[in-house]
């Protein structure tokens, strides 16, 4: 091969290669440079990083514009598919929130009502309270309130354990059909008591907004009361005396059988028995 | 006028709220149970000229020691054991089912019933008699409201009977 001259063609090949390094020389060591650059990280981030920088904080001010709308997406779609665990979070901190509204609502009210008390005229009922808060060692105001506040009985029910039959009530309004209303909450106190039967205890209990029930089991029935208005452990406590001593006078007889002849008469007794004993509480 | 609860009970989907429906408002409804498994409404009938109050319980799902609380049965002097007449699952443990019952509750009075009887023919029905295994009591159809309020009456019947 290296004896045979060369073709034209290839002379002009050598020749055109030749020509091309001479010119592009520069460009080369140019290429050399930039690939030393490339793969030193050192030099590459000097020369990368001012750039970003400058990127990044053009991002920060403009950040809403570029990326508002897919944010917002992203969050109203996150919200969503985490309805419950947020619902989960906040209630206790709106709970607390809503503790310290009513709480200071509550404050207000009362700085109120001892301004209208200390503008009102002496008259003896006023005169009364004044003495009997001194002697108690407590604000007018308070006593007003609590009388305001005082709890009242809405409805008592006797029903039978078990069935859940009603053998009585007695209601201040009229409500809903009472024997479905022993029924269910019956059943309540059944699904609550099999799916917590621990240690044999039973329901005691009900919240409903502003609305307690209040459950007294005895060994063949148990008694219901509904009370709205605010209940202390005291309230609690005499409201049980009452149940217990109206259990003791009026319910001994055998219930094995509900008539409506026996409800009747219970019922009746009930009506008697609480409100005589609530115009005596008050 | 006397009051006695009376359980509706059986396997998933035989019809049970439909006839519970039907007897307490005489319409077919496809509504569903609250959430605790049950659902309490009333009618008062007259049977034979006594007057009763019938509260009945409208249990969710299968008799099963696990799935239904027990304390629902409690205090309950009649039981309406429900299938399906269409499908052979809902009848198949029948027998071990209402033993089962009985010993919740021994003194209740049981009737069996096999709802949807409006989607066989008299002869399906009549074949049906075999493949059960305790007597039928009555068959009805929550559609149609066929035979409801007899079962109802009969039911009636032997509660007051059963009290007196």
């Amino acid at each position: 091969m290296e004896g045979r001259p060369h073709t034209d063609l290839e002379n002009e090949q050598l020749k055109l290669e030749k020509l091309r390094h001479i010119l592009m020389s520069s460009e080369r060591e140019e290429l050399e440079s930039l690939r030393t650059d490339i793969h030193d990280p050192i030099r590459l981030a000097g020369l990368v990083d001012p750039l970003i920088d400058k990127k990044i904080i053009y991002l920060k001010e403009n950040f809403p514009d570029h990326f508002g709308r897919q944010v917002n997406d992203l969050v109203e779609t996150k919200i969503a598919a985490s309805h419950d665990e947020l619902v989960t979070v906040l209630y206790p901190v709106m709970g607390k929130m809503i503790k310290k509204y009513i709480g200071n609502e509550f404050q207000k009210l009362r700085e109120s009502l001892e301004e209208r008390i200390s503008q009102t005229v002496n008259t003896p009922r006023r005169i009364f309270d004044t003495v009997k808060a001194k002697v108690f060692g407590v604000s007018e105001s308070d006593m007003l309130l609590k009388s305001i506040d005082r709890y009242q009985i809405e409805e008592v029910y006797v029903i039978q354990a078990g069935s859940g039959l009603l053998l009585g009530s007695y209601s201040v309004n009229e409500t809903l059909d009472r024997d479905l209303i022993a029924g269910m909450l019956t059943a309540i106190k059944s699904f609550v008591e099999d799916a917590f039967s621990r240690n044999q205890d039973e329901l005691e209990m009900i919240h409903y907004g502003s609305y307690k029930l209040i459950l007294q089991s005895f060994h063949k029935y148990y008694i219901v009361v509904a009370v709205s208005g605010t209940l202390t452990s005291a309230d609690q406590d005499q409201i049980s005396n009452l149940l217990l001593d109206f259990a003791s006078q009026e319910l001994k007889k055998d219930f094995s059988q509900v008539t409506s002849s026996q409800s009747d008469v219970l019922s009746m007794r009930l009506e008697s028995y609480f409100s005589s004993q609530l115009h005596k509480a008050k | 006028m006397i009051s006695k609860k009376v359980i509706l009970t059986g396997s998933f989907g035989v019809g049970k709220t439909s006839l519970f429906n039907q007897f307490i408002y005489s319409k077919f409804s496809e509504k569903y149970l609250t959430t605790i498994g049950v659902k309490v409404n009333k009618r008062l009938i007259e049977v034979d000229g006594q007057e009763l109050n019938i509260l009945l319980w409208d249990i969710a799902g299968e008799i099963k020691q696990d799935k239904v609380p027990v304390n629902y049965f409690a205090g309950a002097e009649g039981i309406l054991y429900v299938f399906d007449v269409t499908r052979k699952q809902t009848y198949d443990n029948i027998e071990q089912e209402i033993e089962y019952i009985k010993t919740l509750i021994p003194h209740a009075v049981i009737k069996i019933v096999g709802n949807k009887s409006d989607l066989l023919d008299q002869a399906a029905l009549d074949a049906l008699t075999q493949h059960v295994d305790v007597p039928i009591d009555c068959l009805t159809s929550a559609k149609t409201g066929d035979n409801v309020e007899q079962l109802f009456e009969i039911l009636g019947r032997e509660l007051i009977h059963i009290s007196a």
